[in-house]
């Protein structure tokens, strides 16, 4: 569920939740247990909000993250991928890509996760 | 029915220490200066307490669980003490522990004590962010840091607002520059330089828009209250200042994962309206006479004084321009210097906050002296600015 960029969709109203809740976060709604899968790596969406980090850790800071809303509904916040900070804007479109997140040296493995980057085709 | 804490509880007597590097002084040797200081200004014995409450959020590697470091750092006479954590929150949260003791009669005095010893970490952040948020969000969450949240806020205030970058900057460098002058008259503070608008527009991005003058201290420090039944509290002393409102409000999840528009904060303004309510203020602008409020960032603030309704939405960049908020304003904001400059030991920083308003009411503000203040407010939030805890007390006369 988690490396499968999977959410969960609510039964009763529909509602997509990234990741998966056990209470619908619509309030109209407050379904409890009754969530389904819901797949949010092929949804495109759009950067809702964002930032360059200096403080957070990385390979090449800044460390750019943001908000993303899912087409579809669902909103969450993921590293962002192949951008630059100067080439981002609130409201442009993004989708998910299945990147490195970090390097576990002793254990020479590597860890991935989805991040969000500019539409590739 | 229910009719709230207004007027049953008042404070009797505070403490602070100074905030800032006490490399030389242990998380002990803070607390039993900020809580002999709240002991000696009330007159009592330590004996006289009769529960307390501890608050400590991030550092229990240097401080420890449970309440034990303050009962055994004191010596308390083997009272219930109770330890509280509730993020930024946690010193409102401990006085809240220790007003409601008193409020339901179980106790005729306690005292409630914050402390944090921050900079032995030796990081100049937060500590310790992947065990706040459980393991889910530990796996899924981005690459995320207070200030890179919390400037996630600005940036989408300046898109929704139509407010350029330089121009936005500039309206926050404001808040910053007022809090440090503030600071600057304050023995007690962390960052007691004043600083000019220019300079904090060109400093270095931490995360971006946010510079490193838009960013908080983070400090070692501890403050400590002692509250009693407002009944007997003319007996300990002439001016004791009375706990109008006292509120918490938790996120419900629901702004970060389904409607929020990350240009307020839904938990303090939920904790605003229910403060108002119980403390009877009809018109916050016009009524409360000060405020210390959660300034971890400069954009915190801004977007604070609409959520607390001192401002219109979208229009607090008016109210900085004026200068509504500074210390000769109509309704000062940080006379402390707060967070910004007084500095952030985040389970001290709410009882910090309420140790000037309890100052300022009883006219001991030195040059940093409020004309005839009635209500001064204090207000927390804990977390990031879409899954947070929020924190308001409003105190008077």
């Amino acid at each position: 569920m988690v490396l499968g960029g999977c959410g969960s969709k609510c039964k009763r109203c529909g509602t997509p939740h990234y990741p998966r809740q056990i209470v619908c976060a619509n309030p109209n709604c407050g379904a409890v247990n009754e969530m389904e899968p819901y797949r949010f790596s092929d949804k495109k969406g759009q950067l809702f909000t964002y930032t360059g980090d200096s403080l957070a850790p990385s390979f090449s800071p800044p460390a750019v993250y943001g908000i993303v809303t899912f087409e579809g509904g669902g909103r969450y916040n993921f590293d962002l991928t192949d951008c630059d900070l100067e080439s981002l804007k609130v409201g442009i479109p993004v989708e998910m890509t299945f990147r490195r997140k970090y390097r576990d040296a002793v254990r020479g493995m590597h860890g991935y996760f989805w991040k969000a980057t500019f539409p590739r085709s | 029915m229910a009719d709230g804490i207004r007027d049953k509880v008042a404070i009797i007597g505070m403490g602070c220490t100074t905030f800032g590097e006490h490399f030389d002084r242990s998380a002990e040797e803070l607390i039993v200066e900020a809580c002999m200081e709240a002991i000696q200004d009330a007159g009592i014995n330590k004996k006289d307490i009769g529960a307390a409450w501890s608050g400590t959020c991030y550092e229990e590697t240097n401080i420890g669980k449970s309440a034990i470091t303050l009962s055994v750092a004191l010596k308390l006479p083997f009272v219930g003490s109770t330890r509280v954590e509730n993020w930024c929150a946690t010193g409102t949260e401990a006085l809240r522990g220790a007003s409601y003791a008193v409020a339901a009669g179980a106790y005729d005095i306690c005292l409630a004590c914050g402390v944090e010893k921050l900079k032995d970490t030796g990081y100049g952040g937060l500590p310790q962010n992947e065990v706040q948020w459980g393991t889910v969000r530990r796996l899924v969450d981005s690459n995320q840091t207070a200030p890179g949240m919390f400037a996630m806020l600005a940036t989408r205030y300046f898109a929704r607002y139509d407010i350029a970058p330089n121009e936005g900057k500039r309206m926050l460098a404001m808040i910053s520059a007022k809090s440090h002058h503030n600071g600057s008259l304050n023995p007690k503070a962390h960052l007691r330089r004043e600083v000019t608008v220019e300079q904090i527009v060109n400093a270095p991005i931490v995360a971006w828009p946010l510079g490193l003058f838009d960013c908080c201290g983070v400090s070692d420090g501890s403050a400590a209250a002692i509250v009693c039944r407002a009944d007997m509290a003319k007996k300990f002393r002439p001016d004791p200042v009375y706990i109008k409102s006292l509120q918490i409000s938790a996120s419900s999840g629901v702004e970060m994962l389904y409607d929020d528009d990350w240009t307020h904060v839904e938990s303090t303004t939920h904790a605003a309206a229910a403060a108002y309510k119980e403390a009877g203020i009809k018109n916050p602008r016009e009524e409360i006479s000060m405020a210390e409020v959660h300034d971890c960032f400069s954009i915190t603030e801004a977007i604070t004084m609409e959520d607390l309704q001192f401002s219109t939405r979208g229009k607090v960049k008016q109210d900085i321009e004026s200068g509504f908020f500074e210390l000769k304003g109509k309704l000062p904001v940080q006379p402390d210097g707060g967070l910004k400059s007084f500095g952030h030991p985040v389970g001290a920083s709410g009882l910090r906050m309420v140790y000037e308003m309890y100052k300022q009411l009883q006219g001991k503000a030195g040059p940093r002296q409020i004309k005839n203040p009635k209500f001064g407010l204090t207000h927390n939030l804990g977390g990031v600015p879409s899954v947070n805890v929020a924190s308001i007390s409003i105190v008077g006369l």
